[in-house]
C-alpha cells in the first residue's frame, strides 16, 4: 500500500494500524535527519514525536502533489529549525545521550566508531550553520536525492548542490583536512 | 564525486548510523505517536459539533434573512466548461424529492440505528447502494436530543437522443442536526460529502454542504441554503458531449 493510500484509509476509517504502518515507514529517516540537526537524543526524540503529531493533525492538507516523504521532511525541517532558533542553538551541540534510551547497548556502528572520532565529527557538524547542516543531513546522511532535498528546503537544485559542497568544505576544514 | 568527498561522506554516514535508534526504540516511539494521534483525533471529533453549533448561530441569522444560495461552485474538466451554461433545460427535480413515505422510513431507520449505537451514532449513509454508518469512538460525543435530518443528493443525466432525465447516482445521508459530518461518497474515497445542518423549524432545514464527487461526473460544489419539505434544488449543472448532468439536492427534518 502506498503512503497516499494509507493516508486515505486512515482519513476514512481512523484505523490506527494504517497510521502505524505509515509512521513506522518514515520514523527512522525523520529521526536521523532531526538528530543530525540537534545532535542529542532527547531533543531528537521529542521533536520526532512532535513532527509526526503535527503531520497527522494536518494530514487533510496533504494533497498528494508532492511525495509524502517530502512533505513530512519539510515539516520536520521547519519544526527543527524553529526549535533551534528558540533555543539559540544555532551553533551549539553536544552529543549528549538520553539517559532513558531503552537500548543502551552499543550497536555495530558504534563499536566501530572510536569515542574520539565520534566527538570530532559531532563537533564538526555542530559548527555548521543550520542551512548547510540540513543540506548535508538530507543529501549525504539520509541519502535523499538532491532534487527532493531542494523541494524539502524550497530552494533551487543548484542552491542545494552549493550548500552540500559548502558543508563538505567546512567539515573538511573542521576536521583538519585540506579544502 | 571526488574521492575525498566520498571518504568524508562515508565517515559521517558511519557516525550517523551509530546514532540511529534501535528498531525496538523506533517501534516504541511509533506506538506512542499513534496512540497520541488517535487520542487527539477522537477529542477533535468530539469538539467539532460544539464548534459547528456555535458558528451555526451566526450562519443561521444570515441565512434566515437572506434564505439564498451563497455560493455554488462547480469544477469540471476544461472541455466541459464552455458548454456548462449553454441553454440547458432544468433537470427533473422530482427525482430527488424526499417524499413523506420516504421520510417516515428514514425516521424509523435512524431510530433503529440509534437504539443500536445509542448516542455514539453520528450518521447513516447509502451511496449508490453502499450503506455505511458513522459512530463516535467515545460515548457522549453527539447530542442525543438533536433532530435527525435526511439529506439526498442525486445526479441525473440525459442525452441528445434520449431526453428523459435518469438517475445515474443516488446518495442518502441521515445525520443529526447541528453536527458536522464528513462522509466518503464512494468506496475508493475519491468523493466526499461534508455536511452541517440545522433544523430551522418542522418544515425547513438549513444546510451547509461541500459536495465532491469523482464519478459518474466530476463535481465540486459548496451549498449554503435552506431546504423546505424535502423539495430539491439544483446545485450544479454540466454537459459532456451530448450528455447533460444535473446535481440535485434536498433535505428534510425527520
Amino acid at each position: 500500500m502506498t503512503d497516499s493510500e494509507l493516508i486515505r484509509e486512515f482519513e476514512r476509517t481512523g484505523d490506527p494500524a494504517r497510521l502505524n504502518t505509515l509512521v513506522g515507514r518514515h520514523i527512522g529517516r525523520v529521526r536521523g535527519m532531526i538528530y543530525a540537526m540537534v545532535l542529542n537524543d532527547a531533543d531528537a526524540n521529542d521533536l520526532t514525536q512532535e513532527v509526526f503529531l503535527k503531520a497527522v493533525s494536518n494530514i487533510g492538507r496533504f494533497r498528494g502533489s508532492a511525495r509524502f516523504s517530502t512533505w513530512l521532511h519539510r515539516i520536520a525541517m521547519n519544526t527543527t529549525r524553529n526549535f533551534i532558533r528558540k533555543k539559540g542553538r544555532d551553533r551549539l551541540v553536544l552529543g549528549d545521550t538520553d539517559p532513558d534510551r531503552p537500548d543502551p547497548a552499543p550497536r555495530p556502528g558504534e563499536r566501530l566508531m572510536a569515542g574520539e572520532e565520534e566527538q570530532l565529527l559531532t563537533r564538526a557538524l555542530a559548527a555548521l550553520p543550520p542551512r548547510l547542516r540540513s543540506a548535508f543531513s538530507l543529501v549525504v546522511l539520509q541519502d535523499m536525492p538532491a532534487r527532493e532535498a531542494a523541494r524539502v528546503e524550497r530552494c533551487f537544485l543548484s542552491t542545494m548542490y552549493r550548500r552540500v559542497d559548502a558543508a563538505r568544505k567546512a567539515l573538511r576544514h573542521a576536521l583538519g583536512g585540506v579544502q | 564525486m571526488k574521492q575525498r568527498d566520498r571518504t568524508l561522506d562515508e565517515r559521517f554516514r558511519c557516525w550517523s548510523s551509530a546514532r540511529e535508534s534501535s528498531d525496538e526504540h523506533l517501534r516504541q516511539m511509533t506506538a506512542r505517536i499513534v496512540d497520541e494521534a488517535c487520542r487527539r483525533r477522537r477529542v477533535e471529533a468530539c469538539r467539532k459539533p460544539g464548534r459547528a453549533a456555535s458558528a451555526a448561530r451566526h450562519r443561521l441569522a444570515w441565512t434566515g434573512a437572506a434564505v439564498a444560495i451563497c455560493a455554488v461552485a462547480v469544477w469540471i474538466a476544461a472541455p466541459w466548461r464552455a458548454a456548462q451554461h449553454a441553454g440547458i433545460e432544468r433537470g427533473d427535480n422530482r427525482l430527488a424529492r424526499i417524499r413523506d413515505d420516504e421520510a417516515e422510513q428514514d425516521r424509523r431507520l435512524f431510530g433503529e440505528m440509534r437504539r443500536l449505537f445509542s448516542d455514539q451514532l453520528r450518521w447513516v449513509a447509502e451511496f449508490d447502494g453502499d450503506v455505511s454508518v458513522g459512530v463516535n469512538d467515545l460515548p457522549g460525543g453527539t447530542d442525543s436530543n438533536a433532530r435527525p435530518v435526511s439529506l439526498r443528493l442525486v445526479v441525473v443525466a440525459r442525452t441528445g437522443s434520449d431526453p428523459t432525465w435518469r438517475v445515474v447516482w443516488h446518495g442518502d445521508l441521515l445525520l443529526r442536526a447541528d453536527e458536522r459530518v464528513r462522509v466518503a461518497a464512494s468506496r475508493d474515497g475519491a468523493g466526499t460529502l461534508t455536511v452541517w445542518t440545522h433544523a430551522v423549524n418542522e418544515a425547513a432545514v438549513a444546510v451547509e454542504a461541500d459536495v465532491r464527487l469523482a464519478a459518474p461526473v466530476r463535481v465540486a460544489s459548496r451549498v449554503d441554503t435552506v431546504f423546505a419539505d424535502g423539495i430539491p434544488r439544483e446545485i450544479a449543472a454540466m454537459r459532456s458531449g451530448d450528455r447533460e448532468y444535473r446535481v440535485l439536492q434536498s433535505a428534510r427534518v425527520l
